[in-house]
């Protein structure tokens, strides 16, 4: 488990876009995560944070936020083509290749899976010729898609070369969703795993799951579910993952502290998956 | 080719009512050189464009589009990723209902940008930034007829070389990209896989039949450890292939105008039952391919 294989997640950092791509670079971590944010409020624009981003030779290995289209009229279909085009065109600024795709929490959300599928086809073919591919991610509080088994059933009614998996241990546990079924995904059709921790044993109510996903994650090692973490990376790698790790850990006490503090314990995370690694 | 067991009938995915193609559009920074090697293949200068520098060559079927006006596409195409092939048109049935039924499956839409009196033609972005214009009227009247006006005939006119269609066009792919550009095909216009080569060009048919593709993969391989290329300047329109009744003929007026042959007359390594030629390059990079269907 080498650093330079796994990138850090923007939000995890505090500190200004500029400060976060040198202290990750310096670090020595491989890749940032980077959210439409973090181009859009910048204080030069998107276009000069976008350039910034090149210069500094930090590659992004993933870029978000785009929820999944919901609802099927004229009007929610063209507003979430166009919302889908800004992220493509952001995410192709900085060189990025990954655009993750969540499943939605709205209560207009769509069940029929087959539709969702479709939906994801047209955001691959929208992705193609700008080389970028899309990464489907379940929410556990997802309306009808929140576990990664879900997420996968829609990626292969889709059926497309650039649409993957987003699998991601937060959301793995809040569901308390089993590894086992990792078995039947191939490891090229997974395109990013995403890594981080929580101090509780159980959520139930679903409200706070996005409480705890927002402000209260830690870093893997930090909480309570680092065997289920190690599990999971240990069963990426036994059946040939060879994509990107990221360290998405959304937590207000890190982004009220200072970034050196913040970026050791992230450090401090990969060393300590790197002992679980080996000892596997 | 006709499959047996998916007939192309408008019911079975003809989803544009793709009705083959109307034009090829080339930018090039010195269309004088461009437009006197048309000629040497038997292509006529018959129209300009009423308001824009754009120069129309006719033989046969084919319309080859020149456009060397500083603020067209074609132009800022040129200055992005140098002279190319930056368009195709495309005959649908119907340009509303194709141009809403392609930005449906995800096809990104082009600004339109007319100017007074003409006709606003719709296009979608195609494989390298290239465009790919929707247009219905076609046959008794045409967007010539409209946009254009003839060219006075000063000189004699080329002497057709039997050149008569569009066969195909040759797609530059980034390697490992293969799959994505033919599910883009299959999924926007309904193109469906004919077949592979033993050397990995993949052939797809447009489901009017009138049309083909053929998604080669660009040889510069990836170095480990380096970023890939951007895909947008590594993929594009390579080449257009012309389909001739009579390829000898072809060959015998290339050689007497001075066009070079880089390979061929010959069978068609990748397609059984075809023959066909290549040219080299004369005005960079636009070279072409002859080809006779002999079965």
């Amino acid at each position: 488990m080498k650093t330079h294989r796994i990138g850090i997640n923007s939000a995890t950092l505090p500190g200004t876009l500029h400060e976060k791509m040198d202290a990750v670079r310096e670090a020595g971590f491989g890749a940032l995560v980077l959210s439409a944010k973090d181009l859009l409020a910048h204080p030069d624009g998107a276009a000069a944070a976008a350039r910034k981003v090149r210069a500094s030779g930090v590659r992004v290995s993933a870029f978000q936020f785009l929820r999944e289209m919901t609802g099927d009229s004229d009007r929610e279909v063209g507003y979430r083509i166009d919302a889908a085009k800004s992220m493509i065109e952001l995410a192709a600024s900085v060189g990025c290749r990954l655009l993750i795709v969540s499943s939605s929490t709205a209560p207009t959300a769509i069940a029929d899976p087959a539709a969702l599928a479709r939906n994801l086809a047209v955001l691959g073919t929208l992705a193609t010729p700008y080389g970028i591919r899309i990464g489907y991610e379940a929410l556990a509080w997802g309306r009808w898609v929140s576990e990664y088994p879900d997420a996968w059933q829609v990626v292969q009614m889709a059926n497309r070369h650039n649409v993957g998996l987003v699998i991601d241990s937060f959301q793995i546990l809040m569901r308390q969703t089993s590894l086992d079924l990792l078995a039947d995904i191939p490891a090229d059709r997974i395109f990013l795993a995403q890594l981080s921790d929580c101090s509780f044993d159980f959520v139930t109510e679903i409200d706070e799951f996005v409480e705890i996903s927002r402000h209260e994650r830690r870093f893997p090692g930090e909480g309570v579910h680092g065997r289920l973490i190690s599990d999971l990376v240990a069963r990426l790698r036994g059946k040939g993952y060879a994509g990107d790790y990221t360290l998405e850990v959304f937590n207000d006490e890190n982004l009220r502290s200072a970034l050196p503090a913040v970026i050791a314990r992230a450090q401090a995370s990969v060393q300590w998956l790197a002992d679980k690694v080996a000892a596997a | 080719m006709q499959d047996p067991f998916f007939p192309t009938s408008d019911a079975s995915g003809n989803v544009l009512g793709m009705d083959g193609l109307e034009f090829v559009e080339f930018a090039s920074p010195d269309p004088d050189a461009l437009g006197a090697h048309f000629e040497r293949m038997g292509f006529s200068a018959v129209a300009k464009h009423r308001s824009k520098n754009v120069v129309l060559y006719r033989q046969g079927d084919i319309n080859f589009l020149v456009n060397s006006d500083e603020e067209s596409f074609a132009q800022t195409f040129n200055r992005t990723y140098g002279p190319g092939i930056c368009a195709i048109a495309l005959r649908v049935k119907n340009v509303a209902s194709a141009y809403k039924r392609a930005q449906a499956m995800g096809a990104w839409d082009v600004p339109p940008h007319a100017g007074a009196m003409e006709l606003n033609i719709p296009a979608i972005i195609g494989i390298g930034g290239t465009h790919v214009y929707f247009i219905d009227r076609y046959g008794d009247h045409t967007i010539y007829d409209v946009d254009f006006v003839p060219l006075p005939q000063t000189k004699p006119p080329a002497t057709p070389m039997g050149l008569t269609s569009v066969e195909h066009v040759a797609l530059t792919v980034c390697a490992g990209r293969e799959q994505e550009w033919i599910e883009f095909h299959e999924q926007v216009f309904g193109f469906r896989v004919l077949q592979t080569s033993a050397s990995g060009s993949i052939w797809m048919e447009s489901p009017c039949g009138k049309l083909r593709i053929v998604l080669r993969p660009a040889s510069d391989q990836v170095r480990e450890g380096e970023p890939p290329a951007d895909p947008l300047n590594v993929e594009g329109i390579a080449c257009i292939g012309i389909e001739t009744h009579s390829l000898a003929d072809v060959a015998a007026g290339f050689g007497e105008t001075g066009i070079p042959v880089a390979r061929g007359p010959e069978n068609d390594p990748e397609r059984p039952g075809v023959k066909h030629l290549v040219t080299a390059p004369v005005v960079d990079p636009f070279y072409f391919e002859i080809v006779q269907r002999t079965e």
